[in-house]
This record gives structure tokens, sequence and C-alpha cells, in this order.
């Protein structure tokens, strides 16, 4: 890439960014919460939904393109400058830029020297250690590899949101995650900056832990420790830059509870636009993560408790019929431009939310697709090749490999979570003891606790047992920073030593979770080494060998990207590292089975456009790559070009 | 806040950072190891004299 042709590709990408930020800059003067943290909240999660919102409409419409893009972001600047009303609203965006600031410095000012110092130093750590490991490291983490980024790297080839001939049907579950991802890399058509694409979730979901403390009484200084606590989550930070969609999951339910959270607490007299901007806000968030990831599902019962529990059960019921009167009140003071603006918003939001099942259903008969859905042992949909199961055998059986993990003693923390819980230094030694403290001694703490366990059982009736699930729990640990929070607050300031030794704790465990974060407890000194001696644009997947078989790698340096490359891989294999860094290897899938014979592998290849076929131990079924070494064995139809690629022989 | 209340408010309070520093050592037993390993490596790169000690991470 020359670098005109990076400085137009980088001014598509800040054009569509200008958009997307005015148009959440709009639409979020429109929905008030009376409340600095919220607001925030609320800020950032219009971001996200607006930047997936914009790339899901181009990708349906093919316009997936730098150029295409940046003309309708330019194209929406100029026609929200033409209108009226919204210029007038733009215009007001520095006078609300200058009333966050006031917000900011009274929070600022609020912090005790030693917190803003403290803080000053995480913030900066934890930018660098983003920015680093961004910039130095390709994607890794295995289901990225085999569907998350398989998505985006043919989306962004093809420029448009389709589907696709590919043994990996997982391809099919839902991916606003993928679609946001495309963003990061549709501009540049290059994946150097992919696993960006995890932190306005990390960012939601920091916000979102300060707003819950601050809705539960915690002072600032409190809140904000807590909030800084969970971001310290190796887990979460680890799952961040993993590009997986679980931190988005995670910043949804915590956002979501942030605005149940003030919604239950609220009391009479309530402004009736901040109860519509809540609950436009909370369908939103709940309708973006449906299309997410499905078991958001499984966690809405948790959210329900808390909801019913703060006001008490037995006012529970007045309270949200309050509270549905006001917003349907702050719904008819609106002028019928900000009603059309609304309506088409929660319409966006109903698109995103059901597109995926709505339209795997219309394939397949099944939403779930490739899941089928089995509850206590009766089959609810069918079809696919996985089976989702709601069953208290398997309750049972999570909660028993849950207490193993409990500790994390089996091992370092990695990104897919072998045998362990990732929840790290804070969430044991300090938030736990917290948690158990607060949980006996403060009553309005209760309904939180209770909604976090119950969003763990529901959970844990339906996730697959396995080593690796604790992924779908990073928004678990919130529950022990909250806590945490709300003990700092009681702790009485003599004798000195009690807070001294409590913060003395605080900062050593906050250190040690991001040491062990570092380099995601995989990739070592001398990796990192010979990873930074290639330029940026040159790091690939394939030729990180942290989980990669070298077929990979020989796929990448033995394989002409201007030819389509073939591959079989099984179900659970990497197809992503195949596409390259700048996405230009067109992949073509060639079903191969035990019982092919030679020729009719060839003629198989020729009929899917490609000459070659790329297998990888590990990854392509062990009869198959024997299949293919036989008919590369003494001048057969096909010749190894090098190992795990296979080329046809041009003499058969 | 009563004298009661105050006294039961330090009691709780030296409970948890008590509980606190308990929970970090049982977790450090099985997390010490890993959650310093790479600053370790980074330390001898900087330091190559640290290689000469043996049991490190």
């Amino acid at each position: 890439m020359s670098a005109l042709e990076i400085a137009l590709r980088l001014g598509a990408w800040l054009i569509c960014t200008f958009f997307v930020l005015a148009l959440a800059a709009l639409i979020h003067r429109q929905l008030p919460l009376g409340r600095p943290a919220l607001s925030a909240v609320s800020l950032i999660l219009l971001v996200i939904f607006l930047t997936t919102l914009f790339v899901f409409l181009a990708g349906l419409l093919g316009l997936l393109r730098a150029d295409s893009l940046a003309v309708i972001g330019f194209g929406g600047l100029v026609l929200m400058a033409a209108i009226p009303p919204w210029r007038k609203s733009l215009q007001q965006i520095p006078h609300d830029l200058s009333a966050s600031v006031t917000d900011l410095r009274r929070f600022w000012s609020s912090l005790p020297r030693w917190l803003r110092f403290f803080s000053v130093a995480a913030v900066l750590a934890s930018l660098l250690r983003f920015a680093f490991l961004i910039w130095a490291l390709p994607p890794f983490v295995w289901d990225s590899l085999t569907y998350h980024l398989t998505n985006v790297a043919h989306w962004t080839q093809v420029g448009r949101i389709e589907l696709f001939d590919t043994p990996i049907l997982r391809i099919y579950t839902p991916a606003n995650y993928e679609v946001l991802a495309t963003w990061f890399t549709v501009f540049l058509h290059h994946d150097a900056f992919v696993e960006t694409a995890g932190l306005p979730a990390y960012l939601l979901a920091l916000v979102a832990v300060y707003a819950c403390a601050r809705s539960l009484g915690c002072s600032r200084p409190a809140s904000w420790m807590g909030a800084m606590a969970y971001a310290s989550t190796p887990a979460l930070l680890l799952a961040t830059t993993g590009t997986k969609n679980d931190p988005h999951i995670a910043a949804y339910y915590l956002a979501s509870l942030a605005l149940v959270l003030d919604l239950a607490g609220k009391r009479p007299p309530v402004h009736p636009r901040q109860s519509l901007s809540s609950l436009v806000l909370l369908s939103i968030t709940l309708l973006l993560a449906a299309g997410t990831k499905a078991y958001i599902a499984h966690l809405l019962p948790g959210l329900a408790l808390t909801a019913l529990l703060i006001p008490g059960m037995r006012r529970a019921l007045p309270h949200w019929r309050a509270r549905l009167a006001e917003a349907a009140q702050g719904w008819r003071s609106l002028a019928a431009s900000t009603r059309l603006s609304l309506l088409l918003l929660l319409l966006g939001a109903v698109l995103l939310g059901g597109y995926w099942n709505v339209r795997n259903w219309a394939l397949t008969g099944n939403p779930f697709y490739p899941y089928g859905v089995t509850i206590e042992g009766a089959r609810i949909f069918t079809g696919g090749e996985r089976t989702a199961r709601l069953n208290l055998a398997r309750l049972a059986e999570n909660l028993e490999s849950l207490a193993d993990k409990f500790g994390d003693a089996a091992g370092p923390i990695e990104p897919d979570l072998p045998e362990t819980t990732g929840w790290g230094w804070f969430f044991y030694g300090l938030g736990l003891p917290a948690a158990l403290w607060v949980g006996l001694t403060r009553r309005s703490f209760l309904p939180s606790v209770l909604g976090f366990l119950l969003s763990l059982l529901v959970l844990m009736l339906s996730i697959r047992p396995s080593p690796f699930n604790m992924r779908y729990l990073l928004w678990f640990p919130a529950v022990a920073s909250l806590a945490y929070a709300c003990w700092l607050d009681d702790l009485p300031s003599r004798p000195r030593v009690l807070p001294i030794v409590a913060l003395v704790a605080f900062s050593v465990a906050l250190a040690l979770n991001l040491a062990m974060s570092l380099n995601y407890s995989r990739v070592s000194l001398d990796r990192f080494g010979l990873v930074l001696e290639r330029p940026l644009w040159e790091r690939q997947a394939a030729l990180l060998k942290l989980n990669m078989p070298s077929e990979y790698e020989h796929a990448i340096l033995f394989a002409p990207a201007s030819e389509p490359l073939g591959y079989n891989v099984g179900s659970n294999g990497f197809i992503y590292p195949l596409y390259r860094a700048d996405l230009s290897q067109r992949l073509v899938y060639v079903p191969v089975s035990e019982s092919d014979d030679c020729p009719s592998i060839a003629a198989r290849m020729r009929e899917r456009g490609t000459r070659y076929l790329f297998v990888a131990e590990g990854h392509t079924p062990g009869q198959i790559i024997s299949r293919v070494r036989v008919c590369a064995q003494d001048g057969g139809s096909l010749a190894e070009q090098s190992r795990g690629l296979y080329v046809i022989n041009a003499g058969s | 806040m009563s004298s009661m209340q105050e006294a039961r408010s330090r009691a709780g309070a030296a409970l948890v950072v008590l509980a606190s520093l308990v929970a970090l050592a049982w977790y450090g037993q099985g997390q010490l190891i890993y959650s310093l390993a790479f600053l370790y490596q980074i330390a001898q790169a900087v330091f190559p004299a640290l290689s000469a000690f043996r049991g490190g991470p």
C-alpha cells in the first residue's frame, strides 16, 4: 500500500468516524438521563450501536468499501448540516462538551490526591498495554481464527455481509460483534487494528460499573476504584484485545444493569423524559446484545430479579408501572421529528437484534442454527451440528467445574481461560471478602448480589461444560467490584493502619492483574522480538507460531495470493490466517471425503476454481490428510508443493 | 455514630482487611509465579546477571 493510499483510506475512516460521532451526539441530546455517569454510558453505547448499524446496513447493501462508506459518511454529514433543527443541534455540541468537561472536573476534584496519581498511572499503563498489544501482535485466539474473524475477512473482501460456503457453521451465529470488527478492517483493508474492536466494550463496561456503583449510593472515589478494579480483571483484559465477542456481552449486561439500577431506584418526582430515555436505551442495549451472542437471554432473569427486588417485591409492580407511565408521558411530550428519529433508532435495534436469527430461521428452519435446542430432554429446535441444552444435570456439572477452576490454581490465565476463571487478584483477594461482608451487612446491596447469582445459575444451566467456558462469565467479577466500592465508603479512617493496608492491597492487586496480562501469559519476550522484526503490515496471524501449525506459514509463503486457494479444515479448524493480514487471499472450500478417489478430488478443485488445496494437522481431519497425501505420491493427481499445500499435477 | 457502632464498624473493617490479606496469600500460592513470569523475562533481558539465579519463574 502506498503512503497516498493509506492517507486516503485513513481520510475515509476519519469522515465516517465524524459522521457516526455527530449522529451519536444528536441522538444523545434527545435522550437525557439526568446523571453524568449514565449519560456517559449512553454516549458510548450509542457510538457502538450506530457504528454497528452503519456497517451492517452498508454490508447488506454491498457497500463495504472505504470509498463507498466515505461517500455515505460525507453525504450524512452534509445532510445533518443542511437540515435546520439538526444543524442547530450540532451547534450545541461545543456546549455539551463544555458541560461534560465540567462534570469531569467535578469528578476529578472529588478524588483524593493519591487516587489521582494512581488513576493517571493506571490509565497510562492500560493505554500503553492496549496500544502495544494491538500494534505488535496479529490475532491469535482460537475461536476468532475459526469463525469470528473469518466472517470479518470474507465480508471485508467481498464488500458485503453474506453467508459463504465453509465447513465452520458457526459463521451463522449472531454476528453484531463481527460487524463492529469489520469497521476496523474495511477502511485499511487490513487486520492491523482489528483487535481494537473490543476497546469500546471495555470502556462501556468500565463506565457502566462506575454508574452502577453510583446508583448503589457509593461516593465518586469509591465508585471509581470499583470500576478500575473491574477493568483490571485479567479475563476481561485478555478478551478485550482477543477479538472475541464476550467483552461486548459483559459490557451490554453491565450497561443494562446500570440503567435498571437507576430506573428501579428512582423516587418521585421523576422527569418523564429520563424514564423514556432509560427504557429506550435499555431496549437498544438488549437488542444489540441479542444480535451479538444468544447467552444474553440467560442473563436476563438476573437483571429482572434485581429490577423487582430494588423497589421491593410488593412495590415492584406499581413502581415499574409508574416508570412506564412516565415514559409514555415523555413520549407524548416529544416533537414529531424526535419521535420519528427515536422510532428509526429502535427499528435499527430490532434489525440488529433479530436479523441473524430470522435469517437462520428462514434458511434452515432453526433460528439458532447451527445449534439445535433441547430443554430437559425435549427437542425444541432441530438441525445443526451442535446442541444447546438447558437442564439441571448441566447446572450441576458446570458448578462442579467452576469449583475446580475457582482460585485459578491450575495454571496461567490465558485468553481461552483453560481450567481457570481469569477473575484475578482483585476478585479473589479483595472483592470476594468485601462481597461477603457487604452482602451480609448492607441490605440495599442484596438485590444486586442475588441478580448476579441468578444470572450465573441460569447461564450454567445451559453452557457446554468445558475447560474453556469461563469466558461467558466476564461480567460476573463486577459484583465484587461493586461490593468493594460499597465497602470502601464504610471503611473507618481510624486506626490509620486499616485504610492504609486496604489501599496498598488494592494497588498491589491491580498491579499484579495488569502484570499477568501483559503478554496474554503466552507470548515470550523472544516471540515478541521475532514479530516486531516484521513491519506492521506484514504481521500475519499465520506466522505467529503460538497455536499455529507450520502448514499455515507455508500457505502464506508458497500459495500465490493472485489465485484462489482451496482449503479443507474440520468444523473447528482455523480459516482466518489463510486470508493473509491484508485480506487479499481468495479462499474456496473444497469438500473432500476419505472415500474420494484422487481424480475426483482434483476435479472438485477445478470445479471450485482453484489449483491449490490446503490441509493442516490438527485442523483437517486425519483421514482426509492421509487421502490427499496418497494422491500426491507416485505422480498422482496432486503434487505436494510444501507442507500441507497441494497443487493439481500438471500432467493429470 | 455511637461508640458501640464505631467499634463494630472498625471490627468489621479489620475483619475484611484481614480476610483480604489471607485471600491474597491463598491466591498468590497458585498465581504469583505466573503473574510475575513475564516481568521476570523482561528483567532478565535488561539485567542479564539475573539469569545466573536459578529457579526463577
